[in-house]
């Protein structure tokens, strides 16, 4: 099967476990050190608190639930990453397990059966990465 | 890696008088002038079988302040269970201010003022749209800033109120 080439871009590749995946670059604004997690009560899924960073409060979308299940290992860093809610962005922590990657890769477009949140495959040797979108894996979570 | 500077949006407030309160080990804050008083139990009666409705089963009590305001009921509502936390060993009632709600909470921590209110982010979808005004920054700790009003909307005080003067009314009838 021949799959279309999108166009090559900028990605951070980030590990949960023994898996990495994908976010686009443009979307990320740095990896943070590990920080103090606060809750409060809420019921929206996958958020798991709230991070303070520089007077900011940054919610804390917990992906590692739907992309490797309930045992993901510890997550050891924050993905700081921009979310759009219509016009708006706002930033999101996403928790990962290690150390970030920058690269320049082409995406292919994801193979029919993927879950709709994966909006393109890295093949990057032996390993192929999924491009996550942070919108479309909340809203497939909330459905 | 730092690839760009953030870009997160705070809104500020004029500072505010706020009580904050423990449920379950969560702390929250409500505007001190949303409260009309901070009670112990007492004086708290189990909520009469006629008042009970299946979606408020987290209005546990009601509270007749006999000196103060006789002629008033307030239905109190066990805020762990409005926050569907777990149900906590409550200790204080507040009672809201301009409502016939109260609320039951494990204990009072202490009265602050805060200046700084950030809009519950938008990430945020669920039932706590409606719980918080937003989040209040103490320091580096974060700390929801309850609306008085979604502890029982005008809605559910109208449904409970109406019941409550059927009962009152049924009780002169038979007396």
């Amino acid at each position: 099967m021949t799959r279309a080439l999108i166009h090559a871009e900028k990605f951070v590749l980030f590990p949960l476990g023994k898996r990495r995946f994908a976010l686009r670059a443009e979307v990320v604004t740095e990896l943070a050190q590990p920080d103090h997690l606060q809750t409060f009560p809420h019921n929206t899924p996958l958020l798991s608190g709230v991070l303070v960073r520089r007077g900011r409060i940054i919610p804390v979308l917990d992906v590692a639930q739907v992309l490797i299940g309930p045992d993901a290992p510890a997550r050891k860093f924050y993905l700081m990453a921009s979310r759009k809610f219509g016009r708006n962005a706002e930033w999101t922590a996403v928790p990962v397990s290690g150390e970030c990657e920058l690269l320049n890769a082409e995406m292919v477009a994801p193979t029919g059966r993927l879950p709709k949140y994966v909006i393109g495959l890295l093949s990057l040797g032996e390993e192929i990465v999924q491009v996550i979108e942070l919108e479309k894996l909340a809203a497939v979570e909330a459905a | 890696m730092r690839l760009t500077k953030a870009t997160a949006k705070k809104k500020s407030a004029q500072t505010e008088d706020v009580i904050l309160f423990l449920v379950n080990g969560c702390r929250f804050a409500i505007a001190a002038n949303a409260v009309d008083e901070i009670r112990n139990l007492d004086e708290l009666s189990p909520l009469p079988l006629a008042l009970k409705h299946p979606r408020l089963s987290k209005v546990k009590s009601t509270l007749v302040r006999g000196k103060k305001d006789p002629d008033h009921v307030f239905f109190v509502v066990d805020a762990a269970l409005h926050f569907g936390l777990k149900s906590a060993e409550p200790n204080r009632v507040l009672v809201i201010r301009n409502s016939s709600a109260a609320i039951q909470v494990e204990n009072i921590d202490r009265m602050t003022q805060i200046s700084t209110v950030v809009e519950l982010p938008a990430a945020f979808s669920g039932h706590e749209r409606v719980w918080y005004r937003g989040l209040a920054l103490l320091g580096e700790l974060v700390v929801p800033l309850v609306a008085p009003e979604a502890f029982l909307n005008k809605g559910e005080q109208a449904v409970l109120l109406a019941s409550w003067k059927g009962l009152i009314a049924a009780k002169g009838a038979t007396a």
